[in-house]
């Protein structure tokens, strides 16, 4: 008998899904029935609560492999970045709690992920939908009721979870934009992002409108762009002529 | 040269550190200007003429006026290239600059650049996910806990 060579050990993908959340009663149920219902169930899903008030703990709590973790940090950043450090999988996944999955969303992007080992993620088209009851919030471009988008949000992203050590985690200084931050320093650091043609993800539209968001989220974008130039800068300048 | 106007609600900008960074919200190109230019696109969103700038210029380096409309020529001509700036139509931007006061001029002159970044439009492309309106650039609350 030859010497057995080391077998290869086709490992089933682990998946951990994080979701972020601070008073989601009204969704959350549907959001962590769309993660745990489709062909491929995630591992693990992970809950930061932000200090929730109503019924959002005990709602979560009745799922399986669900675990809440109260959230030390502060804002939205520090929730992601809580989630990403408790999760153990391979591949990490996200989703807010009134955004719902696909049924397909997570073996689609497994899938894609294991047929591009050079890509470090995939993110997919998303969908934008009315809650119930709820009217178009003023100045909202109804056309995005109607067709779906390209969706660089953590909600339609899964990741290797080594992309975290590459690229760092989000940015806790960042109060608003931080996901957009965090792709583009992705980028810059050389992460392939596939995108994928289907809408995999429906996110709700609801809630009030104000001006004021739309400024401070502008300050906060080009607060990333500019560190995204400066990166670039860098890179130029260490660049063999 | 007509007085210009930023192409608002879909370019925002900030001037941090002597650099403007602007987006264009609608192209989901960015920008950035540093120095002299960081300081000629402060003046343009405070409403001034170019040929008032290029007064300031001319007497603060003592440079030629045809070379400093030259250069403010080529500078203003790629931001209109790139939808930053449009011509003010009458009554617009009419609050007047007090160029001289304006401080952060640098100390040399240097004719005002403009740098294109395009690598990021698909991040972009997704916020501004409301129509342009002269009432501005309202958002809903994001749907996620609050900082």
């Amino acid at each position: 008998m030859s010497t057995p060579l080391a077998f290869i050990h086709v490992m089933e993908p682990t998946v951990s899904v994080v979701l972020v959340v601070r008073n989601g009663d009204a969704y959350i149920a549907e959001a962590l029935r769309s993660v745990l219902s489709g062909p491929v169930v995630p591992n693990e899903v992970i809950v930061i609560d932000g200090q929730s008030a109503d019924d959002t703990i005990a709602i979560a709590s009745t799922f399986p492999n669900v675990t809440v973790h109260a959230q030390r940090s502060r804002g939205v950043a520090g929730a992601y970045n809580e989630g990403i450090q408790h999760a153990s999988g391979m591949f990490i996944a996200f989703i807010s709690h009134d955004d719902i999955w696909t049924e397909n969303k997570l073996a689609l992007q497994l899938t894609y992920l294991q047929q591009h080992p050079e890509a470090m993620g995939c993110v997919a088209h998303i969908q934008h939908f009315l809650a119930e009851g709820a009217e178009i919030p003023a100045s909202f471009r109804a056309s995005l009721l109607d067709e779906s988008v390209v969706g660089y949000v953590p909600e339609a992203l899964l990741v290797r979870r080594e992309i975290f050590a590459r690229v760092g985690l989000l940015d806790e200084s960042y109060a608003a934009a931080e996901d957009t931050e965090w792709f583009a320093r992705a980028r810059d650091a050389g992460c392939m992002i596939g995108l994928l043609p289907e809408t995999l993800l429906l996110k709700r539209v609801h809630g009030a409108n104000t001006s004021l968001a739309g400024e401070r989220l502008n300050k906060h974008l080009l607060m990333a762009l500019r560190g995204s130039i400066a990166r670039k800068r860098n890179t130029e300048g260490t660049s063999p002529a | 040269m007509p007085r210009l106007q930023v192409s608002a609600p879909a370019v925002v900008s900030e001037i941090i550190d002597g650099e403007a960074v602007i987006m264009n919200l609608e192209s989901g190109h960015y920008f950035s200007t540093r120095n002299i230019g960081a300081l000629v696109w402060a003046c343009i969103e405070q409403g001034a003429a170019v040929d008032a700038i290029s007064g300031v210029i001319v007497n603060r380096y003592q440079i030629e006026k045809i070379d400093a409309d030259r250069a403010l020529a080529k500078f203003v001509g790629e931001l209109l290239q790139h939808g930053l700036v449009r011509e003010a139509v009458d009554g617009e931007n009419t609050r007047p600059a007090t160029l001289d006061d304006a401080t952060g001029w640098p100390a040399t002159w240097s004719a005002p650049q403009v740098e294109v970044y395009t690598d990021m439009e698909d991040l972009l492309l997704l916020d501004p996910i409301h129509d342009v309106s002269d009432a501005g650039w309202p958002m809903p609350l994001p749907d996620q806990p609050a900082a």
